[in-house]
């Protein structure tokens, strides 16, 4: 063993009541063996063993404080509020079971009430209709008498609406609708102009899918209209760009089904799509 | 005597037989008595890492109650493959400490680093008596503290573990979060340094090369 060999050595020579060396006892005995005829050597093995032995001494020292009462009195408080966790945690497992079950409870009884008050709304169809989402106020009077004859824009949009084939004629009358002329039935309107078009699948009964007004231009406010009528139209496209709905491109002949709030005075007021 | 004591010395009283990782166990279980078993068997030895890594009592008591306070936070992050609990702890508790260092709270206002990279010693903390008889223990004792702490961290813990905690190699390993070889070079070095600071400024400023040519080759 030289003497850079013997460094390796050293440290667990130097260490000797330290466990966990990584040299196996032959070596260590070639080191003291080399120690005890190189005098370098043998100096420095003293020099680290009297360091260990000061180190000993700076270990045993040390006087390890007993810990104050209040960081006793914290780690009790913490351990003691970790111990809470899981119960906390099984509350809040239990809550969040209960709150899916809640909110399926609170969206059936929505369901429930909505499907109750549409059902006794559906006979009256035409008179929910009537209601005017934006403003939620409804048209006062639905009894007002039929003055859609009389009604020149009505009338010309009705006519409009009409298909082109004379076989449905007279026009106004058979394509407008009053309120009172719609049969109790609470199944889907019948479109007066049954015309080749398809018609759209039919609602569950009772449920008609409609839409929100919206308030035609000349027709001033609806809340101020006063008492009208609820119609059901069909309308072209060019019907709705006079209206002043944005079409573009050129109009479709398509007729679209509408229900026009029409005015006391004859003028349409508001128009909604049903689908 | 056992009655006489109090708080969780009292509490720990029950389960000297278990093991750490036992006491550990039952306490994550909810057991608040192997808690104050497990922290009245660690806690002094984490409290004399912290205390001989910043020579500071208050410092220590800190560090060591961190650490307990993060184990209660999360108890079941030991793995015993890892290591041993009390390396697991040493390892909190030197994590504190770097980042306390990091923070330059307890610096001690190191001039520039010598060539080998180690920093100089402040001339306050070079104990320039020769330990060998002529100081009383106690004056060993402070000049071996002091030369000790003047050791850049890195060596500082590694004589901490090894020779003031006597942890095997792979305990102080898992500690410092190192491997074997390096925990076995840097207490090496942390020797010859403390070393060449105890025995003065003779041997300190013996030139190495000097050294070397005395060397037997045989």
């Amino acid at each position: 063993m030289n003497c850079k060999e013997f460094s390796h050595a050293l440290m667990e020579l130097a260490r000797p009541t330290v466990a966990g060396g990584v040299l196996a006892a032959e070596a260590l005995q070639q080191a003291l063996e080399h120690a005890g005829g190189c005098l370098r050597c043998a100096g420095e093995l003293a020099v680290q063993r009297d360091l260990s032995r000061q180190l000993q001494l700076l270990g045993q020292s040390a006087a390890v404080s007993r810990p104050a009462r209040r960081h006793e009195a914290a780690l009790r408080a913490a351990f003691r509020a970790r111990r809470k966790i899981p119960n906390d945690a099984a509350v809040a497992r239990a809550a969040a079971g209960w709150k899916p079950a809640a909110m399926a409870a609170a969206a059936l009884l929505i369901l429930a009430v909505a499907s109750v008050l549409t059902l006794r709304v559906a006979p009256g169809l035409q008179v929910a209709s009537a209601r005017i989402p934006a403003t939620k106020t409804t048209l006062r009077d639905m009894s007002a008498p039929n003055v859609s004859a009389a009604l020149p824009s009505a009338a010309d949009l009705v006519a409009d609406s009409q298909p082109p084939d004379e076989t449905i004629a007279p026009a106004l009358d058979a394509t407008v609708m009053a309120a009172d002329a719609i049969p109790a039935d609470p199944g889907p309107p019948t479109p007066v102009s049954a015309g080749p078009e398809p018609q759209a699948p039919a609602s569950p009964a009772g449920y008609e899918p409609v839409a929100e007004f919206f308030p035609l231009l000349y027709g001033g406010d609806p809340m101020l209209a006063g008492p009208g009528r609820l119609v059901r139209v069909e309308v072209s496209g060019a019907m709705l760009q006079s209206l002043g709905f944005p079409i573009v491109g050129e109009p479709s002949p398509r007729r679209i089904p509408a229900d026009l709030i029409v005015g006391e005075d004859g003028l349409a007021r508001a128009i909604r799509f049903v689908p | 005597m056992a009655s006489k004591q109090s708080g969780y010395l009292a509490m720990a009283t029950r389960f000297d037989e278990l093991a750490d990782s036992e006491l550990l166990a039952l306490a994550a279980g909810g057991s608040e008595e192997a808690f104050a078993a497990l922290y009245c068997r660690r806690r002094p030895s984490v409290y004399r890492f912290a205390l001989h890594m910043t020579g500071s009592d208050a410092l220590a008591d800190d560090i060591s109650q961190e650490v307990f306070l993060a184990l209660i936070g999360d108890m079941d992050h030991y793995d015993a493959a890892k290591g041993t609990l009390a390396a697991y702890l040493l390892g909190m508790a030197r994590k504190l400490l770097l980042r306390h260092f990091e923070r330059g709270r307890f610096f001690v206002p190191f001039a520039a680093d010598d060539a080998d990279g180690s920093r100089r010693t402040p001339e306050f903390l070079v104990d320039r008596r020769n330990p060998d008889g002529t100081l009383s223990h106690s004056e060993t004792v402070s000049a071996v503290r002091h030369a000790v702490l003047s050791l850049p961290p890195r060596y500082r813990e590694a004589v901490v573990l090894c020779d003031l905690e006597e942890m095997s190699y792979e305990e102080a390993a898992a500690a410092a979060g190192c491997a074997v070889g390096t925990i076995r070079s840097r207490l090496h070095r942390a020797r010859t340094l403390l070393a060449h600071k105890l025995r003065g400024p003779e041997a300190a400023s013996q030139p190495a090369a000097l050294l070397k040519a005395k060397r037997c080759l045989a």
